[in-house]
């Protein structure tokens, strides 16, 4: 058994990285302009949590969830891929900013620090056992981001970005906060073992309750990802923040949210006495997958912003996710059930990835406390800035999901195994995710349009050059191309990862049949003690 | 104390809550958006409470004092982020803030 500070060590790198930044920094009396090697330094603590998670991926018992600090946090496979993910985008994050920062005259420690955080605050939300850390990490990331997002203090469209972005944020905090007040009420734990456990008995009158919580907690989670009924704020903040930033945002925090939730539903909800939910919920989510990849790309099509365009194709990737995730809520007693997905956390991969790869390249644009990432303002990119102009035009290509890239084998993946989801029921929303994604690559392909095929404006214009961020786009390319060209090993990782969090599902699953024998009808493993059912369950293939 | 019923704490979040979202929704000033905001979160630790002493066992109380501390933390953030737009835009008006729309 391994220590439990052992447990969390990706985590505790991260804190250390952000303490030290803080402390540190006061201290340096150089110029603005030698701040730059934190970001060096971040992306080396970055890297080194990866090199942690990895680590512990290898040589822990980590098949199945090993709880440390009295069962609030936990190990798992799921939560270090997912650990691994959100440092990647911190590491990608910190090579892109330096040079960006200098140019914008915001070049502060404190903004590698709050970098830090949020990945710290990230990797924490992944690996939540209880809605107290959950509530914690969320917070901790989201305030970051928030400040993150105003960073450029003398900005007007920073500080409003930053403003809009707190006041929608802390209402769906709060919301999150009232949902889980219910859950907690209906389960009397925090713990979401426990609370699968418990709510695996039916409750009088508990449906209702229930339902009502999960409405608010999915409103907040779907805020925190920008799906569609509450993505108003994400195109402001998205624009307004610095262009890394948003990097980040569009990454690292809606691979948090999606990893969040999709545990939180999965270990707490997943008992077979909530079968009411069980026939909604997947429904539920497929409409407002649909609505959100619609509305998304509709919306795209009219900006004239590189940014905002990625902020609504950011909307419209949540919906896609969304339809992803109806494979992992269906009910349990059909028989997709037995056939676990690792299509989200694989498309998390591909879209993060090339959300940062676009952002990166965003980031060589700006100059002078300007930034020119409107589409017009990209002409003549391909020829300047050779490296820029590829690496945003490949982002594209895979964000639009054409085959050599990553991202089509992760639309591929999603939209199989949403077919496999009982007997094909949702075809018609995949139909909808395909026609969705021939509309996107109409703006996607524009900006590509734009960089590479129109006429330079007589404005010679000079990009950024810096070293850190010829890494940041070159590592994400490179990711894009490789894991694109072999997504084999990616997919098994993903699916490994998954398969954690159903162990731990099947644990309380079995705990119900326990409890009422012969009210399910599998009435195999009725005498078997959840853990040992958990073990036997961990060693099937 | 003791015998006041789950429901009436309970009717007391919801009203709480109600009031804070209804503030939220509706008032201008950024000021007062924070402090519907920071009703929301109190409202949440009176259901919390209200829950923790009905199932006798407290953890709802450990939650509440995270988001009491955690809603402090909102409120320094919040008014430093005030302060910002108070500088740069000279309003605390959330309307006026417009110049990401387009």
């Amino acid at each position: 058994m391994l220590h439990d500070l052992a447990l969390v060590a990706p985590q505790l790198i991260l804190l250390f990285a952000a303490l030290f930044t803080l402390v540190v920094d006061p201290f340096l009396h150089t110029n603005t302009d030698a701040r730059r090697f934190w970001g060096w330094f971040g992306a080396a603590f970055a890297a080194l949590a990866i090199v942690a998670a990895a680590l512990l991926w290898k040589f822990g018992p980590f098949e199945m969830q090993t709880p440390a600090f009295a069962h609030h946090i936990s190990a798992s496979r799921y939560s270090l891929f997912f650990v691994a993910l959100v440092s990647l985008c911190s590491l990608v994050t910190h090579l892109a900013s330096p040079r960006y920062l200098v140019e914008q005259g915001a070049s502060y420690g404190e903004y590698y620090a709050l970098v830090h955080f949020a990945t710290f605050g990230m990797a924490c939300m992944v690996a939540a056992e209880s809605i107290i850390t959950l509530f914690m990490a969320l917070e901790i990331m989201s305030m970051s981001v928030y400040v993150l997002v105003a960073f450029k203090r003398g900005s007007v469209a920073s500080v409003e970005a930053g403003m809009k972005y707190f006041i929608m944020g802390s209402v769906a905090s709060a919301l999150l906060l009232y949902g889980t007040a219910f859950v907690y009420g209906l389960a009397g734990s925090t713990n979401y073992i426990d609370i699968g456990r418990t709510l695996a008995k039916p409750i009088a009158g508990g449906d209702l309750w229930l339902g009502l919580a999960m409405m608010l907690v999915g409103a907040a989670f779907l805020f925190k990802v920008a799906a569609a009924p509450f993505h108003m704020w994400a195109p402001d903040a998205y624009e307004g923040a610095p262009t890394p930033i948003t990097g980040l945002m569009a990454s690292g925090v809606k691979v948090a949210g999606f990893a969040a939730l999709l545990k939180f539903v999965y270990a707490g909800m997943a008992g077979p006495a909530m079968a009411a939910m069980h026939q909604h919920l997947p429904h539920i989510l497929a409409t407002v997958a649909v609505l959100s990849m619609t509305v998304g790309n509709l919306l795209a099509l009219t900006q004239r912003s590189v940014k905002r365009t990625l902020a609504y194709s950011s909307v419209a990737h949540a919906g896609y996710i969304l339809l992803g995730c109806v494979a992992y809520v269906a009910d349990p007693t059909l028989a997709g059930y037995q056939q676990p997905s690792g299509a989200v956390p694989f498309y998390l991969v591909g879209y993060a990835l090339a959300s940062l790869a676009a952002f990166a390249a965003l980031a060589s644009v700006g100059k002078n406390g300007e930034e020119l990432t409107g589409e017009g303002q990209l002409i003549g990119m391909g020829r300047r800035h050779p490296l820029a102009g590829a690496v945003l035009g490949l982002a594209m290509i895979s964000l639009a999901g054409v085959p050599p890239t990553l991202g089509f084998f992760g639309k591929l993946q999603l939209v199989r195994d949403v077919l496999g989801v009982d007997g094909g029921k949702y075809l018609p929303h995949v139909v909808i995710l395909v026609l969705n994604s021939v509309v996107s690559a109409y703006y996607y392909l524009r900006v590509t349009v734009y960089v590479y095929m129109r006429p330079e404006g007589r404005l010679p214009r000079e990009y950024v050059r810096e070293s850190s961020l010829d890494w940041a786009m070159g590592l994400t390319a490179a990711g894009l191309l490789v894991v694109g060209a072999l997504p084999g090993r990616a997919m098994n990782l993903g699916l490994a990862s998954v398969a954690t969090i159903r162990t731990a599902t099947a644990t309380s699953h079995l705990a119900y049949e326990r409890l009422a024998p012969g009210a399910q009808k599998t009435a195999a493993p009725l005498a078997v003690a959840p853990a040992d059912a958990a073990a036997a369950q961990a060693k099937a293939p | 104390m003791s015998d006041i019923p789950l429901s009436e704490i309970l009717i007391l979040g919801a009203v709480l809550f109600s009031i804070g979202l209804v503030g939220v929704l509706t008032r201008r000033n950024i000021l007062v958006l924070l402090m519907s905001v920071e009703v929301m979160l109190n409202a949440v630790n009176v259901t919390l409470v209200g829950f923790s002493r009905y199932h006798g066992w407290n953890e709802g109380h450990v939650l509440a004092f995270f988001i009491i501390a955690v809603a402090a933390a909102e409120a320094a953030v919040g008014l430093a982020l005030v302060l910002a737009v108070f500088r740069t835009k000279g309003t605390v008006w959330i309307d006026e803030l417009k110049l990401l729309r387009r």
